[in-house]
């Protein structure tokens, strides 16, 4: 078979699954053999029984037959001639063979004592000699007894026959041995070795997760059901690796956020330690202006300096505090909420600047009139202010900002934000750190670079995800994702 | 010469304010002010002091020689703030005194409230605020204390 020469394992393999029906085959033979072996020898042994008696009854007959003539033969040529014509009756026609047996004579005294018991006894016997039948018949003449018939029948033919049927029937056996046994290497290879092997190349691609469309198999049997089975695992294994595989993924992007968060911890608590240093020259610096302000005559260039002075120091302890606000977020104080109305409104709120930087505002929210969720309202608009206003400052020469509010999968599914702008985009490599802490591509001045890493820090507080979709050239999109919650 | 706009000279009506803060340059600047406002101060720069001056006033037998008020930053070198003033109130119930903490922390706002204190102040520190908290800490001392005489 053509596919037996595959490989060398394949050949193997073929060989040992056609062991199994070789096994199958070799009782069934055994057993078929044994049968016909039995049964031949009985019917040979009986039909050889038959033909025996046959030849015995023959002789038998025979010897009483010419014994019977011999009694009524006249004898008229004295005793000598009597012998002469009795011994013409001597005859060997190669199976039969006749004697005459003068009695007394030697010959009769060579008999067997069962055969010369009968001729006393003055009846024909035969009996079983060697290689034949020998039956004697006594004739007498005046109730005398002179003399016997002896004929001797050979029962080779019926050995012949014998031999030559129990050859026959061994020939027989052995053809139908040969012919079974190739007929079950054929079906085995057939029925079972070829469908196993066909298992086989399927198992072993599905464990190399080699996709291939399910065999389908026409029969039945026993081999089709391990088929069907095989399959189903396949498809099984399949539906797994997938489930793993975006398991993994979740659990990267959660570690990820952890990081993420892990970093934002620590930063905020550098921040919180050097807020607390800066209190203290800050509070001298402002003080000691404030009195030379005061201890300087009002309209001048002293007081002018020190107010300066005290303005700067207030400026840095602004910027401090807003640090600081980032790295004390407290957790989200959860109410009841409509949130199409909290977009609505925090971009409404953002109009004005929008249209001052000449960038064009829209918003898409759902159709329902409103939308509850349980959230911190007010931390979730510091999330759409500080995603629009990015977006706002993404586009320097004007542009347009996107922002698209859903509910995924009907009422009870995640509340999703998308903003987008038509900016430059950001570039690949600085993606990672774009919710970090102080990450700002801005100049110096235009903002703390705390807005997107509040974004995270409050996102995250709720739950949700918050991911980023950039592409350089054609505009950035902020996907914010949070689960429902319907507990307070 | 300080000018001031509004004359505080009379306000503080003598009474003694212990300053501890262990930066020298706002130790100096919260002293300064304290002045302006009329109270008589003292001042310390480490809880360690801090507990040398309490002890010499409240041990020594003269509850009168102790301050009427203590301002204490909350964080200074080896001794917390807080430390002490619970030290403090365990063996003077009496003792009053105002907190001064760093960028205002919540949780030391809480602490310091429940441990007693009269007020607690955030850095940066300005020069009215603190007089009104002081003014404020001090104004259940009724006439009984104003009528000590120094």
């Amino acid at each position: 078979m053509s596919q037996c020469c595959n490989s060398a394992t394949l050949r193997s393999i073929d060989l040992s699954n056609v062991k199994l029906s070789l096994k199958i085959a070799a009782a069934m033979m055994l057993l078929v053999a044994s049968t016909l072996l039995v049964f031949g020898m009985v019917t040979v042994r009986r039909e050889t029984a038959l033909l025996e008696a046959d030849i015995a009854r023959d002789a038998l007959l025979v010897a009483e037959g010419i014994a019977a003539v011999a009694e009524q033969v006249p004898l008229s040529d004295g005793a000598v001639g009597e012998r002469r014509n009795l011994s013409l009756l001597d005859r060997d026609a190669g199976e039969v063979r006749v004697r005459w047996l003068d009695v007394p004579g030697a010959r009769v005294d060579q008999l067997p004592q069962l055969l010369r018991d009968g001729l006393s006894g003055g009846r024909a016997t035969v009996i079983r000699d060697l290689d034949g039948f020998r039956a004697v018949a006594p004739v007498q003449r005046g109730g005398q007894l002179v003399g016997a018939i002896e004929v001797f029948e050979t029962t080779a033919t019926a050995d012949s026959y014998r031999t030559r049927t129990l050859a026959t029937n061994g020939l027989v056996v052995l053809l139908v041995l040969l012919s079974s046994a190739g007929l079950a290497v054929v079906l085995g290879r057939a029925l079972v070795g070829q469908p196993i092997q066909a298992l086989i190349r399927r198992a072993r691609k599905v464990s190399d997760s080699d996709p291939e469309a399910p065999q389908r198999n026409k029969e039945g049997d026993e081999i089709a059901m391990l088929a069907a089975e095989i399959e189903m695992m396949a498809s099984e294994l399949e539906a797994r690796q997938r489930r793993v595989v975006e398991e993994s993924a979740r659990r990267v992007e959660a570690e990820q956020q952890l990081r993420h968060a892990d970093r934002l911890t620590t930063v905020g608590q550098l921040a919180a330690g050097m807020a607390h240093e800066l209190g203290t020259p800050l509070n001298v610096i402002s003080g000691r202006a404030r009195l030379i302000e005061r201890a300087a005559s009002p309209d001048g260039r002293v007081a002018a300096d020190a107010r300066t002075v005290w303005e700067q120091a207030d400026r840095i302890k602004r910027i401090v505090e807003r640090m600081l606000h980032f790295s004390r977020r407290s957790p989200p104080a959860r109410v009841d909420c409509d949130v199409t109305r909290m977009v609505r409104d925090a971009v409404r709120l953002l109009r004005e600047m929008a249209s001052t930087a000449d960038v064009e505002l829209c918003v898409h929210l759902p159709d329902e009139p409103e939308t509850k969720m349980i959230v911190d309202p007010d931390q979730l608009r510091q999330v759409v202010t500080n995603l629009v206003l990015n977006g706002i400052q993404a586009l320097p020469r004007g542009g347009r900002v996107d922002v698209r509010m859903c509910i995924e999968d009907g009422g009870q599914g995640c509340f999703r934000l998308e903003v987008s702008d038509t900016g430059p985009g950001i570039p690949p490599d600085l993606l990672p750190q774009l919710f970090d802490p102080f990450f700002t591509t801005k100049e110096p001045g235009e903002g703390t670079g705390l807005g997107l890493s509040l974004v995270h820090g409050i996102v995250r507080d709720h739950g949700g995800t918050v991911s980023v979709d950039s592409v350089e050239g054609q505009g950035t999109t902020f996907t914010v994702r949070l689960p429902q919650r319907h507990d307070a | 010469m300080m000018i001031d706009s509004t004359n505080e000279a009379t306000d503080g009506a003598g009474l003694l304010v212990l300053v501890a803060e262990d930066d020298d340059e706002l130790r100096r600047l919260f002293c300064e002010w304290l002045s302006s406002g009329g109270y008589r101060v003292d001042c310390v720069g480490s809880g360690i002091e801090l507990a040398e001056y309490m002890a010499d006033a409240l041990l020594d037998g003269r509850p009168e020689r102790g301050p009427d008020l203590i301002v204490s930053d909350v964080r200074m070198p080896g001794f917390d703030g807080l430390r002490v003033l619970r030290a403090l109130r365990s063996v003077e119930p009496a003792v009053r005194c105002l907190v001064v903490t760093g960028f205002g922390d919540r949780s030391v706002h809480e602490e310091a409230m429940r441990l007693g204190a009269r007020g607690v102040l955030d850095k940066p520190v300005e020069r009215e605020d603190l007089l009104a908290a002081v003014a404020a800490a001090l104004e259940r001392c009724g006439s009984t204390d104003a009528a000590r005489a120094r």
